[in-house]
């Protein structure tokens, strides 16, 4: 079984370049990718999901993640085995449940007030994962993402 | 060996062992040196210049015992401040910056201005490496679809209550 990078993904441009990033760092490794997309999300993609009743926003979020892939895969075509995870819940719980035991967890950032770093996504997952935490900026240029790839074999 | 692409910057404060043995592992994949960076703020006590210049030497002995030749080890010891500014400044040239994360009393605040800021503010990928590190078995999944020639696998049901 080979070790695995849980990314977080929400369909923002932020999400995709952190999965591109989480591409080549598993393809580097020789590892797998565990994609995981939590909802309900306060992103405009998703919507609160109503007890007891059908809701489109777990479809929603299944198609945000599928195209948030394909267009991280049309930028970084990587050969890494990719899991996809939907999970109903917050993404910080979400990602530090799934990134328990994993190798690395990888998310974006958009930058923002220092604040909303500790206490965001990103600050939580900070403190609460148990493996080593990727934050990757979303204007990271392209040359830091690639350039694994062109070492990695296939 | 020649170091062909930007350098993975690592901070080294008292004792970045796992995020050092992280640096490292990810300098000879990349194939790119590591640069280990400690910084010494204006205004520290006088034995601060020594005792960052030894914790480096160490830490670059114990780096290059782990890169066994296949990655370049550098040093910088930086008399600038505020911390999270110098690792900053110094990530514009890095692949990929390296912190220590630190738990328990009397390193929370420290450690989560520093990790907060870089991580905020560094234009490369901050790789934030805990203390003691977890090495368990990954999750499992079924195959059931491929997407653009991969194998795509959905884990499911989720297991949160």
């Amino acid at each position: 079984m080979s070790a695995v990078v849980v990314v977080g993904v929400d369909g923002s441009t932020e999400s995709v370049r952190a999965l591109r990033w989480a591409l080549a760092a598993a393809a580097e490794r020789h590892w797998r990718v565990e994609v995981v997309t939590a909802w309900p999300h306060t992103g405009p993609v998703f919507v609160r999901e109503v007890p007891g009743h059908h809701s489109d926003a777990r479809e929603r979020a299944r198609v945000a993640q599928a195209d948030a892939l394909r267009r991280a895969l049309a930028e970084t075509p990587a050969a890494v085995p990719v899991s996809m995870v939907l999970e109903n819940a917050r993404p910080e719980d979400a990602l530090v449940l799934r990134a328990r035991g994993k190798q690395l967890l990888v998310v974006g950032t958009s930058g923002g007030p220092v604040e909303e770093h500790r206490t965001g996504l990103a600050g939580r997952c900070r403190v609460q994962v148990d493996c080593p935490v990727a934050v990757v900026p979303a204007d990271v240029d392209d040359a830091r993402i690639l350039e694994p790839l062109a070492r990695a074999p296939g | 060996m020649q170091a062909v692409s930007p350098s993975i910057l690592v901070a080294v404060d008292d004792e970045a062992g796992p995020a050092l043995r992280y640096a490292v592992d990810a300098a000879r994949r990349a194939g790119c040196a590591v640069h280990l960076l400690h910084v010494v703020v204006p205004g520290s006590v006088a034995s601060a210049t020594g005792i960052g210049e030894q914790l480096l030497h160490t830490a670059a002995e114990h780096a290059e015992v782990l890169a066994a030749g296949l990655a370049p080890v550098s040093t910088e010891l930086a008399h600038a401040g505020p911390v999270p500014d110098v690792i900053v400044q110094r990530a514009t040239r890095a692949r990929q910056v390296v912190l220590q994360r630190r738990s328990g009393p009397g390193h929370e605040l420290t450690e989560g201005s520093t990790c907060a800021e870089v991580a905020r503010r560094a234009s490369c990928p901050v790789v934030l490496v805990p203390d003691p590190q977890q090495d368990t078995g990954p999750a499992t999944g079924t195959a059931l679809e491929d997407l653009a020639g991969l194998e795509v696998t959905p884990v499911g049901p989720g297991v949160l209550p």
